[in-house]
């Protein structure tokens, strides 16, 4: 039996972290929650199947940033950006680097759900 | 015999002559004398009585005409001793007849001179070729054959002169002519002494009239200034009651204000009451900018008022200037409307500046408040909600309702439109307030805001709002200041302390890379911005805003790493008291 994939979170407010793991809670999809894109990479598995919700603009390391080095170390994780920021000059280069999606907050849970199955139906 | 005597005294014969050897007035009882014409002195003496009597100005030249005529002299003159600038006495000639009278106003020294010498020995005195011991005489053409000088004295002192030549060595003086001269010499001394105390009294009335003239054109000066000035002077009784007003107010005759208090006159007197009792009751004087009004009236007055005292130094009321500075404040009510619309336009680019970054900032915690209650949506609809996690996930979402909530009221108050309303403001209050909304831009920016404020400060006269975006301005320059610094080293300081000059100061230190001499230069112009966006105003704006409170922005490098700016706003130490 394949191992249950994770939804890494990784957002910087508390508040968001928060409500998503709730909401995967409520839809039975395993959840965990990082507030910085540091702390991530401090602890990511290559191992662990999942894909990764990321916020683009957090203090410190991006999510652009997380992005390319998780490249440069090997590690294929489908990613969906979530942003506060409509129109970011970042959201285009996001989905040029490889995001199935950037997802403007607040955002219906049905879309984040969808392009999470999305991505987690990919091949890896 | 006279032809030898002539040709021995001569000038030109070069033996030594003495003082004696010219006068010759033992002479004269030598001399036959002529039988006196008493009809034509008569005649004279009446002639010049009259002059004297219609024209006193001229009797002097009307005395040695007389002396011509009567002596059948070629020159006569009057010499009247003066004194020079100097100090040194001479003799002026200040009436001359016959030969030589276009030398009028000449003059001899009073110590080497035929006068000088006559009034030395205090008689009349017969000069035979003068021009051989006082050589200035010898230029003199016709040449002087004989002089007789008679002395005359005012109030007995020596005056002066009047004297006959002779230019003929046929006409020679005798007994008769010393006579007729020493008769001309008291009546030339009368006539002077009535003159000199006519001139006096001249000169005693034209300084009279030009005192009264001056005083008059000084004091119409003051009145036409005072009456064009908008200035009103007054004096009050120990009740305040006006005892005294000049140019009184327009909407009020001075009749109308004598005997009144200014709580009959004005609609709120309190203010300018308390103040004219306070010098009352203190002795010191004051000034203050005052409000006046009633119906049709409304001015602003700068008012000055002092203690009266009487001769033991008890007060015994006051005496007050008021200028009136209406359209100073009008002016100055102009300016400040003109910076509230300016500060709220650059508070609009400053929230335009912000928008993205506040945005964000609400994002999350609608995005926060969108995925509880879909969640919930989904446990209601499944039914598998337990109430327990509904009460705590709605509590969540009321929180992050409100978190919204929070940031939208400040952007509204940035964006609102500011009033000219100031008001008694807590500067730690103001700050703490702007700082939660700078927090958010420091944590996009990872800087640390520290807050160090100083306790039990009094409260300052402000406008809110201006105050707050001067903050926010300051605040947000610090922290795009730090962008190339180490982020465990950006510092954003604020800080207040009670300055001196009844002055609270807020200092605004960051840890950015410092700012060149050139740059600190123009800092404060309008336009200047070193950013890729922004308008460049906000400094400009802030300086605006903090002078316009009568307080100072600048800034200066820190000792170590960054900049600090500072500003100050007064506060009034009796205002805050009350």
């Amino acid at each position: 039996m394949r191992v249950k994939p994770t939804v890494f979170i990784v957002d910087d407010d508390e508040a968001m972290r928060n409500a998503l793991c709730f909401l995967g809670k409520v839809i039975d999809l395993n959840m965990e929650a990082y507030s910085s894109a540091q702390t991530f990479l401090e602890n990511c598995d290559p191992e662990r199947p999942g894909c990764l919700v990321l916020d683009l603009r957090m203090p410190g390391m991006s999510g652009l940033e997380l992005l390319a080095q998780l490249m440069i170390r090997r590690i294929h994780l489908p990613v969906i950006f979530i942003t506060g920021h409509g129109n970011a000059p970042e959201t285009q280069r996001a989905l040029e680097a490889g995001a199935v999606d950037v997802i403007e907050k607040p955002f219906k849970t049905e879309v984040l759900i969808n392009r999470i199955q999305q991505a987690l139906e990919q091949p890896p | 015999m006279n032809g030898k005597l002539e040709e021995a005294r001569l000038p030109g014969n070069h033996q030594p002559v003495s003082l004696d050897d010219i006068i010759i007035t033992a002479e004269l009882s030598q001399r036959p004398s002529r039988s006196p014409n008493l009809e034509a002195e008569n005649q004279a003496l009446v002639t010049l009585a009259k002059q004297w009597a219609s024209e006193p100005g001229t009797i002097l030249q009307a005395l040695v005409e007389t002396a011509v005529k009567l002596c059948q002299a070629d020159t006569a003159g009057i010499s009247l001793l003066e004194q020079c600038d100097n100090g040194e006495e001479v003799f002026r000639w200040v009436a001359l007849a016959g030969v030589h009278k276009d030398h009028i106003f000449g003059s001899t020294p009073r110590d080497f001179s035929p006068c000088g010498t006559c009034l030395d020995r205090n008689a009349p005195q017969l000069y035979e070729y003068p021009g051989r011991y006082f050589t200035y005489f010898v230029p003199l053409d016709p040449s002087i054959v004989e002089g007789l000088v008679i002395p005359f004295y005012v109030g007995g002192r020596a005056a002066g002169t009047i004297w006959i030549v002779s230019h003929d060595n046929r006409r020679l003086f005798d007994c008769e002519d010393v006579r007729i001269m020493t008769s001309l010499a008291q009546f030339t001394a009368a006539s002077w002494q009535v003159s000199l105390a006519w001139h006096a009294a001249e000169a005693n009335a034209q300084r009279a009239r030009q005192a009264e003239q001056s005083l008059r054109i000084s004091e119409e000066r003051f009145r036409i200034a005072l009456k064009n000035a908008p200035i009103i002077v007054f004096n009050q009784d120990p009740d305040l009651r006006y005892t005294w007003i000049y140019n009184s107010l327009p909407a009020l005759s001075s009749e109308q204000v004598l005997g009144k208090q200014d709580q009959e006159l004005w609609e709120d007197a309190q203010p300018v009451e308390a103040f004219k009792c306070t010098v009352l009751e203190t002795g010191v004087g004051g000034r203050e900018e005052i409000h006046l009004r009633c119906d049709r009236f409304d001015r602003f007055y700068d008012l000055t008022i002092e203690p009266l005292r009487d001769a033991d130094g008890r007060i015994t009321g006051i005496t007050g200037a008021a200028f009136d500075i209406t359209a100073r404040k009008q002016a100055e009510e102009q300016a400040q409307q003109h910076l509230v619309q300016l500060a709220h336009m650059a508070r609009l680019s400053l929230a335009g500046e912000m928008a993205s970054g506040l945005a964000h900032e609400i994002n999350q915690p609608l995005g926060a408040i969108v995925t509880y209650t879909e969640a919930c949506l989904r446990l209601l609809r499944s039914g598998k909600a337990n109430p327990d996690t509904l009460i705590k996930t709605m509590e969540e979402v009321a929180t992050q309702g409100l978190r919204a909530g929070e940031i939208i009221h400040y952007l509204r108050n940035l964006v609102r439109k500011g009033e000219t309303h100031r008001s008694a403001v807590a500067i730690n209050r103001l700050i703490q307030e702007v700082a939660r909304l700078a927090k958010i831009e420091a944590r996009q920016h990872e800087v640390q805001i520290r807050l160090q404020l100083a306790t039990a400060l009094p409260l300052v006269f402000a406008n809110n709002i201006q105050i707050q975006q001067v903050l926010l301005n300051l605040i947000r320059n610090g922290i795009e200041a730090m962008s190339s610094t180490e982020v465990d080293q950006r510092k954003l300081t604020i800080q207040t302390v009670c300055a001196e000059n009844n002055t609270i100061e807020v200092r605004i230190s960051d840890t950015g890379p410092g700012l060149s001499a050139d740059i600190m230069d123009k800092l404060f112009q309008p336009y200047f911005t070193t950013k890729p966006t922004g308008m460049g105003l906000g400094l400009s704006i802030s300086q605006s805003i903090i002078e316009a409170h009568r307080g100072r922005l600048w800034v200066t490098p820190n000792a170590d790493q960054g900049v600090t700016f500072h500003f100050t706003l007064p506060y009034n130490l009796r205002k805050s008291s009350r």
